[in-house]
Parts: structure tokens; C-alpha cells; sequence
């Protein structure tokens, strides 16, 4: 009877250590993906997929960088690229992880990726696991700048370059290439589209919703929408700034409490479509989700340009989206790392990105359906 | 016979860490060279630390929840006192007086922790709990929510060293180690902290207090969430109040897979060192792996099920013999 315990015992140990060293052989899900598809990848790459948003800068910016990729094509079966994500919570994030396994594939790369889920040492953690793996680039998409500096670090000692994604890394360690929107810049643009369609003398009862206080693209687009209302002081009052760490029930308090508190706000600032959703279930539960035009109309101005918050513009219920063009950056990231790999030089780039709004949604951008 | 019996009577986690140890060196690439040990072995110092914290106040059929959020907190006031960008510069006083300040913030919460469930005889996941979110909502307060970083050359070597394949903090880690478990297996308080998690009312009798054994169980977690937060800082060398944010779980698996009965009353420290060992050994090798995380989420989860129920099976034969 104890024989027989101990064997039961040694099996489901051995099965456990068993099913990770075969799952591990098998190639590591993801990471096997794209290296099957190695030996076609060559004639592939100078012909990648278009991005879903039509923007031709951004267009055009992708077949440059693809082509000078291409010119390498022989060596990009070896390279392995590591992305690490803070996590995967929103339709830009997904953009951004389904292209990046796209172009990857299309490039003829191996891939291999982890998600922190927002825990900046598990980030760390991840990064350094890169490291040991023996990686060629590494692809951050950090959820704190400034805390995975320690992490570059290990990777510039150990000759690994890093690209950052989306977000820059703070100071004290090499970064190889940041691809990142210019947030401020962007947020400034839709505030001032919204003034330039307002009537004279219309007053905005601001409630500015606010991202994670962690991120550098959060604190960008706050202070894009403070400074850019802080100039227009006769338009816009500041009723409310509510911290959501891009949490939708902690933004659908802040919208709840808020009218609560002043039936009179009538603009509301999203720094994320991923909290748009919430947004108009508070709306919608106070009776005040109304189109453009319409009385009782609550100004809506949000960031990124999820398919939710274009899908809203064309309806009429969304004012106006900038739109940072991920499919872009994730390629743009994917062709940096290749670069670095390959030993060339790279450049930070900065997507500008672009602004739908109600009135040119059925226009400039009727085919653009969002991520 | 003798040798067999001692194998025996070995228990369950060490097997595991011994057999995925192994494993790992033959079946995963890039896993066998020393480099990547000796990050392995940076990378367990805090989940050592706060598991160990954390494990006392489980013996005595309670929970610390406070420990990540204190582990937060530390770090940005104990980097912010430290940091060369702030008003101390970065100076050696500012260093030793940082130092002092996350050890004693650690001890302050786990004070205020022991005071309320000994004095109001509030639960501990209650107190805990809430203690948590006042620590939170300080760090967030305190700095606006954005890092600290600039922390001092002295400080970043201490974190950044080793000595072959030892981290210097691993110093730190068994040294903690260390010592809870001379207080738990070789003081009157490590005895009467078993006695009250098997059974408050019998302690009670034979004339243990529950009351200050318990105070001192949370104060003890507390300081350890203060170390730990040292350890984290000069490792990250910078502090954020996202610290800790997914690692509760980690540490309640380190514990439970060590074997300690979250009723109280049973589990050793040493297990609890192994079971860290384990849980951090398994996120490594699945990450080297490039398996996706929610399948590392899900075979880990997997194997703490396993080990726990095959410790818990080890104890009923002992029981029912």
C-alpha cells in the first residue's frame, strides 16, 4: 500500500515535469509559430499585409522600413525576437500583438512573447528569462517605463538590443528604438477640432478621466487635455479628473459620481477607448447618452481609435477619436528589431496619427473600421 | 533500509524541486549555464522573503494581505529618501536613513495589523484587507503614482552583485530564512505560535496568550515586508507602487506547496523557502519556454494542486498510522 502511494506520488511528478519538458520541446505554443514558416519567409517580406487603418503616411512609412528589412532576408530565419507585454487589455493591445505575430510570420522570424499582466517586477522577470533564452531582440511594451530600466540594463550587458513599444523607457539604459504616438500632440489636435466646430459662447463642463498614473502616455494625454482647455479658459472648466488605471468599473464610478455630484457636466475626456464602453453604460444609466446635435448631448473625446469608438463615431454618439495607428507601430517595432539583429541602425519614430471625427468619418476615413 | 526510510520520510516539495530542478537543467535550453542561475536566483529573493513574513501569520490560521501593498509602499519612500534626485542627494546618510525607514514602515503596519485583530478581534483577512488598500492608496498618494528611480551606486552594486552565481541578496533571503526559522523551531514564541494555530482555546488553557503570540506573528510579516522591499529596491533599483501587484498568489502558492496547512497549526519554514523556490523556478523555465503566460498561469496552478494534494494525502497515512 505505501509502495503503491509512493508510485502514485513519483507519477503525477514525473507527469507534471513530463508535460512541461514536451509542451517545452513542442516549440513553446506561440514561439513555434512563426519559425515554420522560415523557409518561405524571404519572397514574403517585402510584401507585407496593409494595415487595417488607411492612412498613407503610415502606409508609406511601413513599405520604406519593410523594404530596407528585406535587403537582410537571408539571415532572418535565425533571428528570434522575445515581446514582452504589460498586458493584453485592450483592442490596441491586441492590434498590436496580432500584428506583430503577423509580421513576424510574414518576415520569417521566430517569436516568442510573455505578458506581465501589468506587474512591472514579473516584467523584470520576464525580460531577464529573454536573456537566458538567448533571444536576438527584445520588443517592450512596458507597463512602467521607468521600472524596467533595470531589466534594459541586464539586456545592454548582455548585447541584446530593445525596442520600446508604445511607451519609452525611462532614463540610466540604451534603448536600440522607441516607436510611440505623440500623445500630447495628438490629444491637442482633437481639443482643438472640438473648438473649432463649437458655437460661440457654448461653455464645457469638463470630466477628464485619467489612465494609469504609471504611464508615460497616460501623463502625456492628461497633459495634452489640461493644457490645450487651459487655453481656451472661457470654453472649458475643469469639473472633475477621475483616476481610472484604465480600469472600465473605476471609470464608470468616476462618470456615475460625477454627474451625481453636477448634473451640468457635459464633456467628457477618455484617454483610452478601453474605457468607452463604461462611459456609455454611465451615460446610458443616467439618460444622458444622446447623438451629436441632439439635445442633452454629452461631448465625448476619446484616444487610440478601437473599432467600439469609430463604430460610436459613426453612429453619431462619439465626437471625435484620435487614433494612434497601431497596426503601424507593431510592424515598425517587428522591422526595428529585425534591424537591430541584423546589426543596422535604426531611428525612433513617432507615429503622428489621425483624428476621426463625426464629420469625416463617412468621408476621409469610410473605411476605416478601427482595431 | 535506514537510507530508504530517510528518503521516505522526505518531504514532497523537495522532491519536486529537486525533480523540476533537474528537468529544467536537461530538457531546457539556455537553462543549465550561470548566468541564468544567478538571475533565477535574483529573481526569488522577495518571494522568499515575504512568503517567509507571510507563512507566521498562516501558522496561526490567519492571512497577511498587506505584505505586497507594504512592498509597494516601501519602495518608494525608502527610494525616494534615497534616491541622488532627492533632497538628501543620494548621500550615504540618506542610504542608511531609507533603510531604516522601509524596515520601520514594515514594522509600523504589521503593529497596527497585530493591534487590530488582537484587540478588536477583527478577522485577519479583514484587517489585512484593508490595510492593504491604505497602503496602496499612501504609495499612490505619496507619489502621485509615477516611480522613483536614482538610486545610489552603493545601493545598485548591493543589488547588482554576486558572489559567483550568489546574488548578494540572496545573502539577505537566507538570512531572513534563517532566522524564522530559529524562531520557529527553537523559541518558546515559535512553539506557542504552533499551539495556537492547532488550537487557540487549548493554548489558552495551558497558559499561552493567543494575543500576543498572534500581535507578534503580523509584526514579524510586517518587518519582513519591510526587508523585502530592500531587497526589491536595490534588485529593481527603482520604486513603483505597482510593485507586487500580481504576487499574492505566489506567495499563498509558496506557502500551501511547502505543505503548511492554511488552518494553522502545521508548516515549516524551510518547506515554505522550497515551495518559492518552486513557484519561482516554474514562471522562469515556462517563460524560457516561450510558453504563453496564461498557460504558465494554468500549469502552475496545475502543480500546486498536485503538490498540495500529495502532502495532503502524505499527512492523512501519518494521521490515520
Amino acid at each position: 500500500m505505501k509502495k503503491e502511494m509512493l508510485r502514485k506520488a513519483f507519477g503525477i511528478a514525473m507527469a507534471g515535469v513530463m508535460a512541461i519538458s514536451m509542451v517545452g520541446c513542442g516549440g513553446g505554443g506561440s514561439s513555434s509559430a512563426a519559425s515554420e514558416t522560415k523557409s518561405s519567409a524571404a519572397p514574403e517580406a517585402s510584401a507585407p499585409a496593409e494595415p487595417s487603418s488607411a492612412p498613407s503616411e503610415a502606409a508609406s512609412a511601413v513599405e520604406s522600413a519593410v523594404s530596407a528589412a528585406s535587403e537582410a532576408g537571408t539571415e532572418k530565419s535565425d533571428i528570434t525576437i522575445g515581446v514582452s507585454w504589460c498586458a493584453i487589455e485592450s483592442q490596441m493591445w491586441a492590434e498590436y500583438q496580432n500584428t506583430i505575430k503577423a509580421e513576424c510570420e510574414s518576415l520569417g522570424v521566430k517569436y516568442t512573447e510573455s505578458v506581465a499582466e501589468n506587474d512591472v517586477q514579473k516584467q523584470n522577470q520576464q525580460i531577464e528569462d529573454f536573456i537566458s533564452q538567448g533571444v536576438d531582440a527584445i520588443i517592450i511594451a512596458p507597463a512602467d517605463g521607468e521600472a524596467v530600466v533595470s531589466a534594459i540594463q541586464e539586456c545592454n550587458t548582455a548585447n541584446i538590443p530593445v525596442i520600446m513599444a508604445n511607451r519609452a523607457a525611462g532614463e540610466g539604459c540604451e534603448v536600440y528604438a522607441t516607436i510611440s504616438s505623440d500623445n500630447k500632440a495628438m490629444v491637442k489636435r482633437e481639443i482643438e477640432y472640438i473648438v473649432s466646430i463649437t458655437p460661440e459662447g457654448t461653455k464645457y463642463r469638463c470630466l477628464e478621466l485619467v489612465g494609469s498614473l504609471t504611464d508615460v502616455n497616460a501623463i502625456a494625454r492628461q497633459e495634452g487635455f489640461e493644457e490645450t482647455i487651459a487655453e481656451y479658459p472661457d470654453m472649458f472648466e475643469l469639473v472633475s479628473t477621475v483616476p481610472t488605471e484604465w480600469k472600465g468599473d473605476q471609470a464608470l464610478a468616476g462618470v456615475q459620481n460625477t454627474f451625481s455630484a453636477d448634473d451640468t457636466v457635459n464633456f467628457i475626456f477618455s484617454p483610452s477607448d478601453a474605457l468607452l464602453p463604461s462611459i456609455i453604460s454611465g451615460l446610458q444609466q443616467l439618460d444622458k447618452y444622446a447623438k451629436v446635435g441632439e439635445e442633452g448631448h454629452v461631448t465625448l473625446v476619446t484616444f487610440v481609435g478601437a473599432a467600439d469608438a469609430v463604430s460610436a463615431i459613426r453612429e453619431g454618439y462619439v465626437d471625435v477619436v484620435s487614433v494612434q495607428d497601431a497596426t503601424n507601430q507593431a510592424k515598425l517595432c517587428v522591422q526595428a528589431a529585425v534591424d537591430a539583429a541584423g546589426g543596422k541602425e535604426a531611428q525612433d519614430y513617432t507615429d503622428a496619427g489621425f483624428e476621426v471625427s463625426t464629420q469625416n468619418v463617412e468621408t476621409d476615413y469610410a473605411d476605416f473600421t478601427g482595431y | 533500509m535506514n537510507t530508504l526510510k530517510k528518503l521516505k520520510s522526505i518531504d514532497a516539495i523537495y522532491w519536486f524541486v529537486a525533480v523540476f530542478f533537474i528537468a529544467a537543467l536537461v530538457f531546457v535550453p539556455g537553462f543549465a549555464n550561470l548566468a541564468a542561475l544567478e538571475r533565477l536566483l535574483s529573481q526569488g529573493c522577495v518571494l522568499i522573503i515575504l512568503a517567509c513574513g507571510v507563512h507566521l501569520t498562516v501558522l496561526n490560521g490567519g492571512v497577511d494581505f498587506t505584505s505586497t501593498a507594504l512592498l509597494a509602499l516601501t519602495t518608494v519612500v525608502g527610494g525616494s529618501i534615497m534616491s541622488t534626485k532627492g533632497p538628501l542627494g543620494g548621500s550615504a546618510g540618506a542610504l542608511i536613513l531609507g533603510l531604516l525607514v522601509m524596515v520601520l514602515l514594515g514594522l509600523g503596519f504589521g503593529i497596527i495589523n497585530g493591534f487590530s485583530i488582537t484587540t478588536f478581534k477583527m478577522p485577519s483577512f479583514i484587517v489585512t484587507m484593508a490595510t492593504q488598500m491604505i497602503v496602496n492608496g499612501l504609495a499612490v498618494v505619496y507619489t502621485g503614482g509615477s516611480s522613483v528611480t536614482g538610486m545610489p551606486s552603493a545601493f545598485a552594486k548591493f543589488g547588482k552583485g554576486s558572489i559567483f552565481i550568489f546574488p548578494y541578496l540572496l545573502i539577505v533571503a537566507v538570512g531572513v530564512a534563517l532566522v524564522m526559522h530559529i524562531i520557529t523551531t527553537k523559541t518558546l514564541f515559535g512553539r506557542q505560535l504552533y499551539a495556537v494555530g492547532t488550537n487557540h482555546k487549548a493554548a489558552l488553557i495551558s497558559g499561552v496568550s493567543p494575543r500576543k503570540t498572534i500581535f507578534k506573528a503580523y509584526v514579524l510579516s510586517g518587518v519582513c515586508a519591510g526587508i523585502a522591499g530592500i531587497v526589491m529596491l536595490a534588485y529593481m533599483q527603482s520604486g513603483s507602487v505597482n510593485y507586487g501587484a500580481t504576487m499574492f498568489n505566489d506567495i499563498m502558492g509558496s506557502i500551501i506547496v511547502g505543505g503548511t496547512s492554511p488552518a494553522g497549526g502545521r508548516g515549516k519554514i524551510a518547506n515554505t523557502v522550497m515551495g518559492a523556490l518552486l513557484i519561482n523556478m516554474i514562471d522562469s523555465v515556462l517563460n524560457i519556454l516561450g510558453i504563453p503566460y496564461y498557460f504558465i498561469t494554468l500549469i502552475k496552478g496545475l502543480i500546486i494542486l498536485v503538490a498540495a494534494s500529495i502532502d495532503l494525502i502524505r499527512m492523512d497515512r501519518k494521521v490515520a498510522r
